[in-house]
């Protein structure tokens, strides 16, 4: 199993509080969510970062955290496209202990999106993507699924099978709210948990999803 | 159920304060948008539209010279007839064309028109002369009754006519209503303005606030990502502080 060291960005300290709340959240709901899928409806949307910092959070928090990346396009630590990764574990390639990555943080472990390969999508539909997420489901207290933008292609629609829980990032001023609600309803529709919003790049000066003296 | 209809109430009440917000919101392109349609519209009222002037004489048509005693039913019926049959005659262009003659202004025959009416269960008849010209309008009118006197005499019946006003001299021009146009111009300028506000707030607004994601997906907001700054000025941000830092050691 590979290691890796991941470094704190700016970035990502900025993310500490807002991660913060978004796993008390998932604390205070009463269900128990293994896969939780974040997705977005368009590319650009730090939905990679926000995927990743929560699996981390989670990491930190005591829990064994798990970021997939099932985006070939997007994605944490994705420099390197034929390094091995989900889509080479999925066309046989590698072995499940190849794919996962092991971090410095405790806990917290990652499989990248792999090669970007054409026929990656009937992959995601194919029974090898559900034996694996069984796999993944007993080794982790939760996977955090970075998953494609429902605009950019359909990978998202077959990952959403496996997920428990989504969210949907929005940034701020980027989404027409029309657009919004479309990838909405595609949630709210899709068999699993709609659990909310997590809006990025807002110049709002809390984390906590209201604002003081409201 | 009542639950329900409380809710759908609650709910709609959310969307129409949200649509008053945005207008409110843009109550400066409204204005703007308001002026400046008032402002297109005066413009094409001075520019565009062409000036008229109007000067209006009213004939009485009589039966018979004396009036100190009322009208029997045949003369009223008589007199009726009468004024239709001046009315015909006022509505030839014979006696405008003679007019113009008898003035010597026959070149100004295309920029007069004549239009008359009988104001109802009378026997006044308001003449209408309209021109492009205000100049010797009142004049024009003035010779035009007397013509028109002249060739009833000759036709039907001498003194059938007595003019009641002879049409006073125009002071402006009847058909440029500046302040109507521009009243119009702002209220139709305001209203697309509110329309082009609500179209962009139904279908083209973008979420900005977590009250926006509350308001136009009635989503949970789970947290909020605060922006993050270009990395270079965060870093040109830090060697300043360390730097400050060192001079401050030193």
């Amino acid at each position: 199993m590979r290691t890796i060291k991941i470094a704190e960005g700016a970035k990502e300290k900025k993310m500490k509080d807002a991660m913060r709340v978004l796993r008390n959240h998932l604390d205070l709901q009463h269900k128990e969510y293994h896969t939780i899928g974040i997705t977005s409806c368009e590319n650009g949307t730090s939905r990679s970062a926000v995927a990743f910092a929560l699996a981390k959070s989670l990491a930190i928090a005591g829990y064994k955290a798990l970021y997939l990346n099932t985006d070939a396009k997007a994605g944490i630590g994705e420099k390197t496209s034929d390094e091995a990764g989900l889509s080479s574990f999925l066309n046989g390639s590698v072995t499940i202990e190849e794919t996962v990555i092991m971090t410095n943080i405790k806990n917290f472990h990652m499989i990248k999106s792999g090669p970007a390969l054409p026929e990656l999508p009937d992959l995601l539909d194919g029974e090898a993507f559900r034996h694996l997420m069984e796999t993944l489901r007993r080794l982790y207290d939760y996977i955090i699924i970075d998953m494609a933008p429902f605009g950019a292609s359909t990978d998202a629609f077959s990952v959403l099978r496996e997920c428990d829980a989504t969210i949907l990032t929005i940034p701020s001023g980027a989404v027409r709210s029309q657009t919004a609600k479309q990838c909405q309803t595609v949630l709210q529709n899709a068999g699993s948990e709609y659990l909310g919003v997590v809006l990025t790049d807002s110049n709002e000066k809390t984390s906590l999803p209201f604002s003081a003296g409201k | 159920m009542d639950d329900m209809t409380y809710r759908e109430t609650d709910e709609a009440e959310i969307d129409l304060m949200r649509y008053i917000k945005a207008l409110c919101r843009k109550w400066r392109v409204i204005l703007l948008a308001s002026l400046l349609l008032a402002l297109v519209m005066l413009t094409s009222e001075l520019l565009f539209v062409k000036s008229l002037y109007k000067t209006t004489a009213t004939i009485f048509v009589t039966v018979r010279e004396d009036t100190s005693s009322g009208y029997t039913t045949t003369e009223l019926s008589a007199a009726n007839s009468l004024a239709k049959d001046v009315l015909e005659i006022v509505n030839k262009q014979s006696v405008l064309s003679e007019t113009l003659q008898v003035m010597n202004l026959s070149d100004r025959i295309s920029d007069v028109e004549v239009s008359a009416s009988i104001k109802q269960d009378t026997r006044m008849i308001e003449i209408s002369l309209v021109a492009n010209k205000k100049e010797q309008l009142a004049d024009i009118a003035t010779t035009y009754l007397n013509t028109l006197k002249t060739r009833l005499d000759n036709t039907i019946k001498k003194n059938c006519i007595v003019v009641v006003d002879s049409g006073k001299a125009p002071s402006g021009a009847f058909n440029k209503q500046y302040k109507k146009k521009a009243v119009l111009g702002f209220a139709v300028g305001f209203l697309l303005a509110c329309f082009g506000v609500l179209a962009l707030e139904v279908f083209g607004r973008k979420i900005q606030t977590s009250e926006d994601v509350e308001n136009f997906l009635g989503a949970k907001v789970l947290c909020v990502v605060p922006e993050f700054k270009d990395k270079k000025s965060e870093v040109r941000k830090a060697l300043v502080k360390e730097e400050v830092r060192r001079n401050a050691n030193n």
